[in-house]
């Protein structure tokens, strides 16, 4: 995930005080029998904005999995499974044939064909548009012409000239470059498509959205939006009976706007809420006794790394970063800073991604601190080190033990110094100002280990940082995006993820975990990895 | 009188520009961050966005031509837009009759509970009564409300739910009560304290006993001479109280999930959406400015000797 989702989840690494041992995996009470027209009330923030292509934090994205049904979602091992679309197939990675299935149907009745998502995505790769998720086209051919590197010119082109429409229910997307995960990309809330109703005309180009539809969103999916978008208060949607995917067994669901967690949490306890996405930090100490079984844990996909600035003299030896990785205890940090609700993270991809293998990181990241001091000396590491993170992410606690540890350990000076925002923090070590160690957290877009390595380490990655730049890693990748099949991808990525073993540009910390509750209302209540709750299991028993 | 309040619109005027600016000036100039990253929060602006939001808040002139253009946008009622899209004026004008409805029931909770039981204090003084308020009022003006409004919540939302545990949006007057309630506690203990001691100051005053000795009902004497001669201090704490009702009840609103004002502010303060965060301190000034104006109108009206010229 870009920087912007990370703002969400900066607070999630203090958030968890509890035990993943003490949670069960019972999904609540089985009394009573199920209600198909419960309706069942979730909370979430005000949204930034309900338009697929312009959505990237989680409370809008919830919205939208409603709304919307996406091409293909993931199965239990996170692999792509199709869902609106017939089948998706290539055979060279980089033209993709996209085939719809029949008697899929919008919710104001206009059936849904292949222009209702060329459509969609012209419109969010089109730059002018500024949508959140533009960059979500930049492997479609064509996107350069419609983001010019002057970003005040006018494109040249409107459209994407390598989506191009078949039939009615097919359409063909031609990638700039091969890339064998499309498919799972494809399940991410860009993709969605846009009935007609959307636009000004759909047939303008460029196209133009219509003011109103942000405020009462017309999907494909297996919920229609009763009323409109009550801004800061709450949206309702009900189930489409037209719908032909899976249909969900509750009547309906009610997004419900907090301004604040604690305030959606008082709502959960005094049963006026049913499910709640994230417990808020100061009630995890509590949560056990408050909701008993009914407070949950299932895997997300965060990682929290410490990365180091490899354009800065101090510490362009490897031999350097490594002793600073050994120096460090993660499984003290789990326990005494989180609890053990966090788990330590040897791997540079998270547990969630097909192809993770544990402790890839090997020695670098296993505790050995009279190793390390000694391998710190030889290489005449600096003197003092500081950790750079941002103040309003909760992170002091964590970064000042492992400051502590680096003083014990390495016998160096070591502090924490806070920048107020991420903002600052990343506009500092873009400048390449003198920062030392900075921390960085990761959530992704599509389950892929491709997502956790291209982005983050590549030379022209978008979120690389870090200077990072390794010829061998790059090719790794290019292989990978072109592999036939997912396994072999997979073995070049894991691959690719050796050296980043050897190179170590950032040490892996910790993984993230979804930390939930619900009422005695419902049942089977699921989060899945991008921090949504599947409204296709929940079931209603009040 | 006209002219004085004529000199006090102007002085209002000279208020509001000068606090804008500063808000103005913390928000985009503040920190070395630059702007546009500020505006746009957390996430990665791209080129295409930065142009964008360049041109829209006018990033490529100085600075006091940006605040120029803010100004002049101001006179015509204009807020300027939220990083959402969304009209600043038409967010806060949804959310000022809730803190509106809050900071009455927080107003009234304090004039009526603490002035009357500031008065029977100020009148029985060293009494049961006067001894166990000035002990409650102690202990209430000690528990800060980051701990008072949950604890509020927890009691009469959860445990024993004679309350709603959270308001709606719009907000009812019922739900708004406990949370009212708990926001008024604080100023009923000062405003309690001030009424006793001013009270009990005017009782032995001269003009009092005059009153007395000429034989005027005890009652009366209460009524008029001491309560009115009583009310200036009280009123001047209940009309800039009102000003940071309307602000400061921040914490309150996040905690009862209040769409007002406060939350507003804290909201985007951490979102980084300084269009919103400017025209919500705005507002405020103004509602601020108006309040002490008020004020100020009522003490000649509580005290003939008074004179505005």
């Amino acid at each position: 995930m870009q920087v912007r989702r990370l703002a969400a989840w900066a607070a999630l690494p203090l958030a968890v005080t509890l035990g993943l041992t003490a949670c069960g995996k019972s999904g609540g009470s089985d009394t009573g029998s199920t209600n198909p027209n419960g309706v069942v009330s979730v909370g979430i923030a005000e949204p930034k904005h309900l338009i697929p292509t312009n959505t990237a934090e989680t409370s809008g994205s919830q919205v939208l999995a409603a709304l919307f049904a996406p091409l293909v979602d993931f199965d239990e091992a996170n692999k792509p499974y199709e869902v609106a679309a017939q089948e998706i197939s290539t055979t060279d990675n980089k033209t993709w044939t996209i085939k719809l299935k029949d008697g899929w149907t919008f919710h104001n009745g206009e059936p849904v064909t292949a222009d209702n998502y060329i459509n969609a995505w012209n419109y969010g790769a089109y730059a002018p548009n500024a949508q959140d998720n533009n960059y979500f086209f930049d492997k479609v051919e064509g996107y350069a012409a419609l983001n010019p590197a002057d970003a005040k010119t006018t494109p040249t082109a409107t459209t994407l000239s390598g989506l191009k429409k078949v039939d009615d229910k097919t359409f063909t997307v031609t990638l700039s470059a091969p890339f064998s995960e499309f498919k799972s990309l494809l399940g991410y809330t860009a993709f969605y498509p846009l009935p007609k109703a959307a636009w000004e005309s759909d047939t303008a180009s460029p196209l133009v959205l219509s003011k109103s539809f942000e405020d009462a969103p017309i999907g494909n999916g297996p919920f229609k939006i009763k009323g409109a978008w009550n801004h800061d208060s709450g949206i309702e949607v009900e189930k489409y009976d037209a719908f032909a995917g899976t249909k969900p067994s509750i009547g309906g669901a009610n997004f419900k706007i907090y301004q604040n967690d604690a305030a959606e949490y008082a709502d959960l306890q005094a049963n006026n809420l049913d499910v709640i996405k994230q417990i808020p930090t100061d009630s995890l100490a509590t949560v056990q006794g408050d909701l008993g079984d009914r407070y949950q844990t299932s895997p997300a996909s965060t990682l929290q790394v410490l990365a180091f600035p490899t354009f800065d003299p101090r510490f362009s030896k490897v031999e350097v970063r490594k002793a600073i990785s050994m120096a460090i205890d993660r499984e003290e940090i789990v326990n005494k800073v989180f609890q053990g609700s966090q788990k330590a993270a040897y791997s540079f991809v998270s547990p969630v991604v097909a192809g993770y293998r544990d402790k890839t990181c090997g020695a670098a990241c296993e505790f050995n601190p009279t190793e390390a001091k000694k391998m710190y000396d030889a290489a005449g590491g600096p003197k003092s080190l500081n950790i750079t993170y941002n103040a309003d992410g909760g992170h002091q606690a964590w970064v000042d033990a492992t400051c502590n540890q680096l003083k014990t350990n390495l016998g160096v000076e070591c502090v924490g110094t806070p920048e107020p925002k991420f903002a600052d923090l990343l506009t500092k070590v873009k400048a390449k100002k003198d920062v030392g160690m900075f921390r960085m957290g990761w959530v992704m877009d599509y389950p892929s280990m491709e997502n956790y390595l291209g982005p983050l380490y590549s030379t022209t990655g978008s979120s690389n940082y870090y200077g990072y730049s390794n010829p061998a890693f790059d090719n790794l990748l290019k292989e990978g995006a072109a592999a036939a099949t997912q396994d072999e991808a997979i073995k070049k990525y894991q691959a690719a993820e050796d050296l980043l073993a050897q190179d170590l540009p950032v040490m892996p910390l910790r993984f993230g975990q979804n930390v939930f509750g619900h009422s005695t209302k419902v049942k089977d209540v699921s989060i899945d990895l991008f921090n949504r709750v599947d409204l296709n299991k929940i079931q209603y028993v009040g | 009188m006209f002219r004085y309040i004529v000199r006090r619109l102007l002085q209002m005027i000279l208020v509001f520009i000068g606090t804008t600016f500063i808000v103005f000036t913390l928000m985009f100039a503040g920190g070395e961050g630059d702007p546009i990253q500020n505006l746009a929060g957390e996430r990665p602006v791209s080129a295409v966005q930065r142009a964008q939001l360049e041109q829209q808040y006018h990033f490529n002139d100085p600075f006091l031509t940006r605040y120029w253009h803010y100004l002049s946008d101001l006179l015509h009622g204009d807020l300027g837009t939220s990083l959402t899209g969304r009209p600043v004026s038409e967010m806060i004008l949804e959310r000022l009759p809730t803190t509106a409805m809050l900071a009455t029931i927080a107003l009234l909770v304090a004039m009526i509970f603490g002035v009357l039981a500031g008065v029977i204090a100020g009148i029985k003084r060293g009494g049961i009564f006067d001894n166990s308020t000035l002990v409650l009022t102690l202990v209430i003006i000690g528990i800060p409300t980051v701990v008072l409004a949950p604890i509020g919540q927890l009691l009469f939302g959860i445990k024993w739910p004679i309350f709603p545990a959270t308001a709606n949006n719009p907000a009812t007057w019922y739900e708004l009560l406990l949370p009212g309630i708990i926001l008024g506690a604080l100023s009923l203990a000062t405003a309690m304290r001030l009424t006793r001691a001013s009270v009990s100051e005017n009782l032995r005053a001269d003009f009092v006993r005059t009153a007395r000795s000429k034989g005027i009902p005890g009652r009366r004497v209460i009524g008029v001479h001491v309560l009115r001669n009583s009310l200036i201090p009280i009123v001047t704490f209940l009309g800039v109280e009102l000003g940071s009702l309307m602000g400061g009840a921040i914490i309150t609103e996040s905690v009862f999930n209040i769409t007002g004002i406060g939350n507003l502010l804290y909201k985007n303060l951490n979102l980084g959406d300084a269009p919103v965060v400017i025209g919500t301190v705005s507002v405020l000034v103004v509602v601020f400015l108006v309040a002490n104006l008020i004020v100020d109108l009522l003490y000649a009206v509580l005290d003939p000797r008074i004179r505005y010229e």
